[in-house]
């Protein structure tokens, strides 16, 4: 299982074109990389079904912990064929996880930066962000991951961004959650429409 | 009329005079668009009020909403919708129109296309909207935030009831309803017209002589970007819900 560390920031529009500006001059264009993410968000771990909708692939990935309980995510994933996306959204959600599950597209490309890679996203709940990530071999000690961190945080400094905290992201995907489950409850509740 | 689903791009069809009941966005009419961009001056970045942005990034329209929810994903669906609403929110700006005269336009122009039975020219489809809406008040509003009193209901309801009757079309009645809520029914008008530019003929596009509005043609730059953006995103796979924010961020209005 490897791990990545992973960390990130978010910024405003005038902020990110400045960003990939900077990053078409002096990084490595990795492309567009558009994605359909169902996610399930479990009490410790994070079920993901990807739609790589620009790759024309599709994965299912399970990690370790939440945003928010560490820069270190142990992850395992395997790819499924595209057309079999609504079919494993299905399983997941009969097998009870419908409650926790959201769904976002991201607009996304990559970039490589320094010996990071750099996802710079757009998403509904999140608005413009980047996803700072070092990939470890399974077992890597602590210092490797301390050392990828401080990695991730020189690169962002450099680019001029501020990354967030875990007590940042834990607040962030706390007050997300909080509002999908009131928007659900909101629906539920909705007048019938006459 | 046919109900065929499509097998030619809206460009092709709309050229043969064989456009469909119901009328889905296709790359190749996208790219066409693109391609016949008019020379337009770069688009402003207009700055919306607060309240203005959290109507525009309340959860979205909800396909129960539409009258025949094949609609919801055509060109008079929730993407239009929402632009219509964006574009009605940058017109109170430019009109100087107060909070709640400026939340009226917003939410007229969510709704005014709700309840046509199809993307061709469905006549009325105005005046059952506005019943619709008047039916279903507490449900619209409360979706925004806002509580449905009898002055918004009257207002919107007026500004989408007149929203497909050209002004030259007005009868006594029209003129009257039109005189009372003047400022609001310009407003829903002429965002509903800005947003033109995703039909698939060159004629079809925003026409000034069609509304009363001094700051369309300042505006068409940036209604045709929301139009390239959102169709491009909504093609590239996002809901049309997200794919209308995006170009909403994209444009800097939220």
């Amino acid at each position: 299982m490897a791990v990545e560390i992973e960390m990130r920031a978010r910024f405003t529009k005038e902020v990110h074109d400045r960003l990939v500006t900077r990053l078409k001059a002096d990084g490595e264009d990795l492309g567009p990389d558009d994605k359909h993410i169902y996610f399930y968000v479990l009490p410790d771990q994070l079920l993901k079904v990807t739609d790589n909708t620009t790759a024309g692939t599709a994965k299912i990935t399970l990690k370790g912990s939440r945003i928010g309980q560490g820069a270190a995510f142990a992850e395992t994933e395997f790819p499924i064929a595209p057309a079999d996306v609504p079919a494993a959204v299905k399983v997941f959600s009969a097998l009870g996880f419908e409650t926790a599950m959201h769904e976002a597209f991201n607009f996304r490309h990559n970039f490589r930066f320094d010996g990071v890679e750099i996802a710079v996203k757009w998403s509904e709940a999140w608005g413009y962000h980047a996803e700072f990530e070092v990939l470890l071999e399974d077992g890597a000690p602590d210092a490797a991951r301390a050392e990828a961190e401080a990695k991730i945080t020189d690169v962002a400094t450099e680019l001029g961004l501020t990354l967030m905290t875990e007590q940042e992201l834990a607040d962030f995907t706390a007050a997300f959650e909080a509002a999908e489950k009131e928007r659900k409850e909101r629906e539920q509740q909705a007048a019938p429409i006459r | 009329m046919s109900t065929t689903p499509l097998t030619a791009s809206l460009i092709d069809l709309a050229a043969r005079g064989q456009l469909p009941l119901h009328q889905h966005m296709d790359h190749a009419t996208v790219e066409w668009i693109s391609s016949h961009r008019p020379d337009l001056p770069p688009a402003p970045r207009p700055a919306l009020r607060p309240q203005s942005k959290e109507l525009l990034t309340r959860g979205g329209l909800p396909t129960r909403w539409w009258a025949d929810p094949r609609l919801y994903t055509s060109l008079h669906g929730v993407r239009h919708a929402m632009r219509t609403a964006a574009l009605a929110a940058v017109l109170a700006e430019a009109n100087g129109l107060d909070d709640a005269d400026a939340a009226t336009a917003v939410v007229a122009a969510a709704v005014h296309d709700c309840q046509r039975r199809h993307d061709k020219d469905d006549r009325g489809h105005g005046d059952r909207a506005a019943v619709w809406l008047a039916a279903n008040a507490d449900t619209v509003w409360d979706h925004f935030g806002f509580a449905a009193t009898p002055r918004r209901i009257v207002q919107a309801a007026t500004a989408v009831r007149l929203h497909d009757v050209p002004y030259g079309a007005f009868t006594a009645d029209d003129r009257a309803d039109h005189a009372r809520v003047e400022r609001i029914t310009d407003v829903v008008k002429a965002a509903d017209a800005l947003d033109r530019y995703r039909l698939p003929k060159l004629k079809w596009w925003p026409n000034a002589a069609y509304v009363r509005e001094p700051a369309f043609d300042q505006l068409r730059g940036l209604a045709f970007d929301l139009v390239l953006v959102s169709e491009r995103a909504y093609l590239a796979g996002a809901g049309g819900t997200a794919a209308v924010r995006y170009a909403l961020a994209e444009k800097g209005l939220v």
